[in-house]
């Protein structure tokens, strides 16, 4: 599958002058398949946002080479612009202009057909609120009114930068309906998050990163394989007994809270053919897989920021 | 050309810009109407009626220069003028002191000369619609800046220096209409109030071609203001950063410039003043006079003053290379800078 897109070694460092030089991009690795939901995932300030951004063409890059669609950026990206919906850290929009008239700007100025608006208005679940002045709307409603114009241009490859933000449960459940069902239509959807809970579900493949480096990428089972310890939950009566009988058999075993958690195993049937010799029965089974949220927190706390740098 | 009309179109959503050309559109009423109401046309009646009252302010001087109580005479305690001896006629009297008869028109309302005044109005007008200009400007590209609206534009479209020259053709075509409907009722308005309360006397080709010119020029420097308020804002990213930076300009520019140069004794501050190129574009040509060297200087008599003139011509060139600068460096800024 060809990729849509592909960053190598993107360096960006912000010189303000308050707080001096910052670096927020340490030779970042970044690369999406066309046709999947890819989730760009790290902590707050890793440089999410500004990897976005650079990609898009709204800051230069100290260094590093860039491609969108199969095209060098930014030197492409009037080209390829028009097939990219993004939208950019919860963008703002004027307060005083309605949905449909922020919508009807950005058709207009991009040649996009009329009808595209109700269309979209109408994907976002923002269609009885259009008319309404922008400054009126909840965080959620102004991120799906995003969302919204991301979309119009009909976008072979939708880029989102934390588009949960602000949305409550329901919200978070609409959209990712909404993403699925733009991903089986062949749109390749990147979205950024530091919350990781709301992307497990709807990710395909996901990259991590940590100070402004990949740290890990792949497909989602693939990353949650590498971090599998084969641990396993054990319930049995007398757990005490079977704690003993099992490091006896030579697995490591953990207490805790009458339940035994077993680590380093292949194969679970082995707990229970070891403790059914010696007639313990096991009440509960259950593989100790590691979900997305734990790899993520263990992955980027080896390489959290040092005391006293931001 | 779809860029331009959303420009356009956005522009003319702007609540803020609706307010202000209604502002406009009340302050030129109001100007208007001051003016309407203070003339009167001069209708034979009104003639008429002023030549009487010229006879009898006449015959009332002659009276008071023949009893002398002009001069506070028998009735008031005075000294009596020795220059006016007694036993005059009225007439004789006046004549002596060198009284001239009234004129009929002192007694008339000001009536409203087209002639005279079509041009300092069409400047005044030209004033106005800069400052409703510059603050368009601003307020267009500021507001897009801090909304995150300008963001959002360059994702659609990533080359920037067209996106920021079609806004602001968008900025001064709207601009232009505003000016060239506000300057026909302007126009309107003018030729009405001559019609009702005065007169068209002396208007010739020339004088039409001349006001005319000088409504070009005003155009010209209404643009140029425009620019200038979009480009500061666009440098700032903010509408407040124009303003304040027009306040500073209007403040330390102006006022602090003539103080400081006047302490360094600079022959014609003015030279170095913004206002005084646009008061030589919008009238053709400025002179300014100094004195400054008569108290040093021991000639005999009278002092002639050293003149400075400055014309159209130097203003298009001062103002054209300020606006260039500031233009120029907006879109190399907006180039080059990272948006976040
Ligand atoms: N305009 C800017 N000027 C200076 N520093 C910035 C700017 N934008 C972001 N940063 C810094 O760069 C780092 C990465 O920020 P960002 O890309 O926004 O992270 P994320 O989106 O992953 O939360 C942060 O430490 C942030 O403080
Ligand atoms: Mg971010």
């Amino acid at each position: 599958m060809a990729a849509v897109i592909e960053i190598e070694g993107l360096r960006k460092t912000y010189r303000t002058l308050r707080r001096g030089e910052h670096r927020a991009l340490d030779g970042l690795d970044l690369s999406v398949e066309a046709g999947q939901v890819h989730g760009f995932l790290g902590p707050n300030g890793c440089g999410k946002t500004t990897t976005l951004r650079t990609l898009l063409g709204l800051i230069k890059a100290d260094s590093g080479r860039m491609r969108l669609l199969g095209r060098d950026v930014p030197a492409a990206l009037p080209q390829v612009a028009g097939a990219i919906g993004a939208i950019v850290e919860s963008p703002q929009f004027f307060p005083n202009f309605s949905a449909r008239k922020t919508l009807t700007l950005l058709a207009t100025a991009g040649g996009v057909r009329r009808s595209r608006i109700d269309e979209v208005l109408d994907m976002v679940g923002l269609t009885e609120r259009a008319g309404d002045k922008v400054k009126g709307y909840s965080l959620g409603m102004k991120q799906r009114l995003a969302v919204a114009s991301a979309l119009l241009k009909e976008p072979e490859l939708l880029i989102l930068d934390e588009p949960a933000n602000g949305l409550d449960p329901a919200g978070i459940r609409e959209m990712r309906d909404l993403m699925r069902g733009l991903a089986a239509s062949g749109v390749t959807v990147v979205l950024s998050s530091h919350i990781l809970g709301e992307v497990q579900q709807i990710c395909d493949s996901v990259t991590i990163v940590a100070r402004g480096k990949r740290i890990m990428s792949g497909p989602v089972e693939q990353v949650l394989a590498s971090q599998d310890k084969g641990e396993f939950r054990v319930r049995v009566a007398d757990h005490r007994r079977a704690a003993e009988i099992i490091s006896a058999a030579g697995a490591t075993v953990d207490v805790q809270d009458e339940i035994l958690i077993v680590k380093e195993l292949a194969d679970p049937s082995w707990i229970t053919s070891t403790l059914a010799a010696h007639e313990l029965y096991v009440a509960e089974l259950t593989p100790l897989r590691p979900d997305l949220e734990s790899v993520f927190l263990t992955l980027t706390d080896s390489v959290a920021a040092p005391v006293g740098v931001r | 050309m779809n860029l331009f009309k959303a420009e356009v179109s956005r522009l003319a959503s702007r609540r803020f810009i609706q307010i202000v050309v209604v502002l406009l559109v009340l302050l030129l009423g109001v100007i208007w109407a001051g003016l309407f109401f203070s003339h009167q046309k001069i209708t034979p009646e009104v003639r008429q009626n002023a030549e009487t009252r010229a006879t009898q302010e006449w015959d009332r001087l002659k009276a008071d220069c023949e009893s002398g109580r002009l001069f506070g005479g028998p009735d008031m305690p005075g000294k009596p003028r020795p220059e006016v001896p007694s036993g005059m006629t009225g007439e004789e009297c006046l004549q002596q002191i060198g009284m001239q008869k009234p004129k009929a028109e002192w007694f008339m309302p000001s009536t409203f000369d087209f002639k005279d005044y079509v041009q300092p109005m069409v400047i005044i007008f030209g004033v106005l619609l800069c400052l409703f200009a510059f603050l368009a400007g601003a307020t267009f590209v500021g507001a897009e800046w801090s909304s995150g609206g300008m963001m959002n534009l360059l994702l659609w479209r990533p080359r920037r220096i067209p996106v920021l020259l079609t806004k602001a053709l968008a900025l001064m075509a709207a601009v232009t209409a505003v000016f060239a409907a506000l300057g026909a009722v302007w126009t309107l308005l003018l030729y009405l109030t001559a019609k009702l309360r005065g007169h068209f006397d002396g208007v010739t080709g020339g004088v039409v071609q001349s006001a005319g010119l000088t409504g070009l020029r005003a155009l010209l420097l209404v643009l140029g203001a425009s620019l200038l308020g979009f480009a500061v804002a666009s440098l700032g990213r903010r509408t407040a950063a124009a303003l304040g930076a027009a306040l500073g300009l209007a403040l330390i520019g102006e006022v602090g410039a003539r103080i400081v140069l006047t302490l360094l004794r600079v022959t014609f501050v003015e030279k170095w003043l913004l206002s005084s190129y646009v008061t030589a574009w919008l009238e053709k040509k400025s002179t300014f006079e100094s004195y400054e060297h008569c108290a040093t200087s021991n000639t005999v008599g009278e002092c002639k003053p050293l003149t400075l003139e400055l014309t159209m011509n130097h203003s298009a060139l001062v103002l054209g290379v300020v606006l260039a600068l500031t233009v120029g460096g907006a879109m190399y800024a907006f180039q080059k800078r990272d948006v976040t």
